[in-house]
């Protein structure tokens, strides 16, 4: 089609109305605030500085924040793909009707509420709750657990959360491996571990990797689950950049928060693709 | 070493390498393969050639191994192979798209098999080495297989499988990636190697021209079942039945009438075209409806009757140049033929245009009558 | 691929266990929404409907379920026209930046959600906005751009070029072309693209919170989760989910059988 130049974008104004009033400008707006200086009396005020920033990089209680989302994330991931992978494999060889089947309970958990879920899991790790009464019944500890509301039942809300993010992009990617070649590992004297090992293993890499990226950029900006079921003692990054900027109203001390979030989440994606093409440069052709 | 030419006669003497007997494998209600026997000997090269759906992937997967067959038995070497997995049959498979390990190296790929024999490191290395110069890879064993050409994946794929001596190598469809060529070329050179190394082979492939470049010996199969096995020039002359004669070669099948007079059965095409067949038929033979089969290449043209053609001429519709051949189709009553002959240029032979009227001229020696109709 | 049995029996007692912690949490909550008794509890005491009309009666529910429905519809009109504008002009069009386009489009996705909202929360003032529902639907909308895109994406993706290119020759405009052959054939893509986004939106609680009053349906079973927890939010949870997995079961056949219509 001799398409005139400006045609393409002429088919983009709508979104361009949309995303540049309501994404880009308000981006930029969080880079702007971010050195901006938080006064108490006067609200935001435009003297360029850079104080917040050092604030959040070098002032413990934020560094802690920081430190203790991203080490939530790495933990989450980790189980995450244990978790996800030997299910992705049986996905992957089920049976078509099987297949759509378990999709559909992959995907559940993304189509209800996360308000419903928090919801089970309040019930699951309350003192009072499922997992208790069983300890409790099987005469296997004498004190109720405390998961709820700890470190610990907010890293098992956030592993249930972000699990299927991790299954799909595994299935998809062991999905992808030609059959032709498993045969021709058979043929060429490999068993199945063998196989596994040296075929199927290596080319699931880049789905693993799209999984702990997606993972990790949804725990470390996830809001309700630390809300709901977090421990006050051990903040985490979204709630806290929300307490920031409506309760504190500290404009530029969230903004720069926001900034150095952006910042951590695009260093991890960018970084796991470079390492995905220095590990696995074949990755790239599939 | 075993004669180039063995027939399946000769198999009686020499040890069979590959035997197949009575192999049946069905998916759901449709009988994929049905009675099949084979018998390959050592260093032959044998082709299963037939149309899609005919069964000769099954059979080969049966074969390898990644089918089990419902009943019948494959043996190598006279050892039992029904029971045994496809890793552990040294049966090594080259395959249409050629299955290459992505994540692999040129040198990695060909290497993997020797790795699963836990083979050593100097062992593999060499062996490496010796396929890459034998394929002639030499300054590709670095390369990813995205990186590669179609004819350098499938010299990839050869040395593959080659480099872990099979016992016997599997070929499924494994030019049909090429362009026409270049397969030409690889079909050559295969055929040299496999000679050279004495490689058991068997080849399935629905295109009979590689199946002549490369076999030894030509199973031809049909609706899963094997009706034919012979070298190529007998079942291209001789065929078995009526489906191998039109499979093979550019045949034309026209409707006949046998009728008896004082010298034995004759055969009539209608449109003053009538023949006694050679050999006669037999003479208790039923007169009434035939079917007649004459390849392309069989028919010649004439200006004046000939000794089968003696009245109402055929009129040329069309004609082509093909190259090494020339394709010249005429009209006969209602039907049409197609005649098949070398263009050669410049000697004594008639020279035919479109609309013109012709006489057909064949040996009846070189017809095959069917006395049920088509 | 054969593995040896005891391998499949470990990866289906795996797959089996994973199962349960996928729905565990789902079932247990939809459970809790019939108890007859007055607090969250597993098991649940008794069965009874009583916290469904609880729920029904709750005003801050129902008003929230409206403002919610208003804004995921509107939300799905604007994403939906953007998407498919954007789609179009990705797949069809090779100019300079396209590759930066796409990225940027996609990028909501990526970007963690309170960002977003915490930026439009400082640039609201200067369009003369406040936080609201009107600000939630165009927030939303930027969520729910990427998935719309994606959607019609897919659906050029399978479709054949060349229609266009009949259409063209055989003398109609490109307009003409663009809403007689294009447009029926992406149907499909469009409605799942809608659809998505108006899920995305109706469950939305990180964007919500900065640019509205409160007043959607999530933030508001947040906000009864947070002072009194009481099974009236499993029964709305699951009245909703209910309602989730009806416009999917009933709709995104429907769509993705439009999709993959074969083109005649």
């Amino acid at each position: 089609m001799r398409a005139r130049p400006y045609v393409p974008w002429l088919w983009l104004l709508p979104a361009g109305a949309l995303l540049i009033p309501f994404f880009v400008l308000p981006l930029l707006a969080i880079l702007r605030n971010s050195v901006y200086r938080d006064d108490p009396t006067r609200f935001l005020v435009p003297d360029l500085t850079l104080a917040n920033y050092v604030k959040v990089l070098s002032d413990p209680y934020y560094l802690g924040v920081f430190a203790d989302t991203i080490g939530i994330a790495l933990v989450v991931a980790a189980a995450a793909l244990v978790l996800a992978y030997p299910f992705a494999l049986v996905i992957a060889r089920a049976a078509a009707r099987s297949r759509a089947l378990l999709f559909w309970v992959v995907y559940l958990p993304l189509y209800v509420s996360v308000i419903m879920r928090v919801f089970g899991w309040l019930v699951i790790t309350a003192d009072s709750g499922l997992i208790n009464q069983v300890l409790l019944g099987l005469h296997l500890t004498s004190r109720p657990l405390h998961i709820l509301y700890e470190v610990e039942g907010m890293t098992l809300g956030i592993l249930h959360r972000y699990l299927p993010f991790m299954i799909l992009p595994l299935v998809n990617t062991l999905q992808k491996i030609d059959g032709a070649v498993l045969k021709a590992s058979a043929s060429l004297g490999a068993g199945s571990w063998l196989t596994w090992r040296r075929v199927i293993l290596p080319l699931s890499l880049p789905g693993a990797v799209a999984g702990t990226q997606l993972v990790v950029a949804g725990v470390l900006s996830d809001y309700v689950l630390p809300l709901l079921m977090g421990a006050t003692s051990f903040p985490m990054v979204a709630p806290t950049i929300y307490y920031e900027a409506a309760t504190n109203a500290a404009w530029a001390l969230s903004g720069a928060m926001a900034s150095v979030l952006l910042a951590i989440v695009g260093l991890f994606l960018v970084g796991a693709n470079l390492a995905l093409r220095r590990f696995a440069p074949w990755a790239s052709s599939l | 070493m075993a004669p180039r030419d063995a027939t399946a006669a000769a198999l009686d003497t020499a040890a069979a390498e590959l035997e197949l007997q009575g192999l049946r494998k069905r998916f759901g209600n449709v009988v994929a393969v049905e009675a099949c026997d084979l018998a390959v000997a050592r260093g032959e090269i044998v082709a299963l050639l037939g149309p899609s759906g005919c069964g000769k992937s099954t059979l080969l997967n049966v074969i390898a191994g990644f089918e089990a067959p419902d009943a019948g038995t494959v043996r190598l070497r006279g050892k039992l192979l029904n029971d045994v997995p496809p890793h552990r049959r040294n049966i090594a498979m080259v395959f249409q798209h050629y299955a290459m390990f992505p994540h692999l190296t040129v040198a990695e790929n060909i290497a993997y098999g020797l790795r699963a024999r836990r083979l050593d490191g100097a062992t593999i290395r060499a062996r490496v080495a010796e396929m890459v110069a034998l394929l002639q890879l030499a300054g590709l064993e670095d390369r990813y297989p995205a990186q590669l050409s179609g004819g350098q994946r499938q010299r990839v794929a050869v040395a593959r499988a080659l480099a872990v001596r099979p016992d016997m190598l599997l070929l499924d469809e494994a030019f049909s990636a090429l362009d026409r060529n270049l397969r030409e070329e690889m079909q050559l050179e295969l055929s040299l190697l496999l000679r050279r190394l004495e490689v058991t082979t068997i080849m399935v492939t629905h295109d009979q021209r590689e199946a002549f470049a490369l076999a030894d010996r030509i199973a031809v199969m049909e609706a899963g079942r094997i009706a034919q096995v012979d070298t190529p020039e007998r079942v291209y002359h001789r065929p078995s039945n009526r489906h191998v004669l039109c499979f093979l070669g550019s045949t034309n099948a026209l409707p006949a009438s046998l009728s008896r007079d004082a010298g034995g059965v004759r055969v009539d095409i209608g449109a003053g075209v009538s023949f006694r067949p050679v050999p006669p038929l037999p003479a208790s033979t039923e007169t009434g409806a035939a079917t007649v089969y004459l390849r392309a290449e069989d028919l010649s043209l004439a200006r004046a009757p000939t000794a089968v053609h003696i009245a109402d001429p055929a009129i040329v519709t069309l004609r082509r140049f093909l190259g090494a051949q020339e394709r010249i189709v005429v009209a006969l009553g209602e039907r049409q033929l197609v005649v098949e002959r070398a263009a050669e240029r410049g000697r004594t032979r008639l020279e035919v245009a479109v609309g013109e009227a012709v006489f057909l001229d064949f040996d009846p020696a070189r017809c095959h009558v069917a006395t049920e109709p088509r | 691929m054969r593995g040896g049995p005891g391998a499949t029996l470990l990866l289906r007692l795996h797959a089996g266990l994973v199962i349960l912690f996928l729905l565990a949490p789902i079932a247990i909550a939809v459970a809790c929404a019939f108890t007859s008794g007055g607090f969250l509890e597993f098991p649940p005491r008794g069965v009874s409907l009583r916290w469904f009309g609880e729920a029904l009666r709750t005003t801050q529910f129902i008003d929230g379920l409206r403002n919610s429905v208003l804004v995921a519809l509107a939300n799905a009109a604007i994403a939906t026209v953007a998407g498919t504008g954007a789609a179009i002009a990705l797949n069809h069009h090779r100019f300079y930046g396209r590759a930066i386009v796409q990225a940027a489009i996609m990028l909501p996705i990526t970007l963690p959600a309170i960002v977003l909202g915490l930026g439009l929360l400082f640039t609201l003032p200067s369009y003369g906005m406040r936080p609201g529902l009107i600000a939630g639907t165009l927030g939303h909308a930027v969520l729910s751009l990427p998935y719309a895109t994606a959607m019609v994406l897919a659906a050029l993706a399978n479709y054949d070029r060349s229609l266009e290119r009949a259409s063209l020759n055989l003398g109609a405009g490109p307009a003409r072309t663009f809403l007689k052959v294009t447009l029926p054939l992406i149907r499909g893509g469009i409605a799942a693209g809608a659809i998505t986004a108006f899920l995305v939106s109706f469950d939305n609680i990180s964007m919500s919170l900065f640019v509205t009053k409160g007043d959607t349906l999530p933030l508001r079973l947040l906000q009864q989760i947070q002072h009194n927890a009481d099974p009236s939010v499993a029964a709305m949870s699951t009245m909703l989910l209910v309602g989730s997995l009806g416009l999917v079961i009933f709709l995104l056949p429907l769509a993705a059988r439009a999709r993959d219509r074969p083109a005649l």
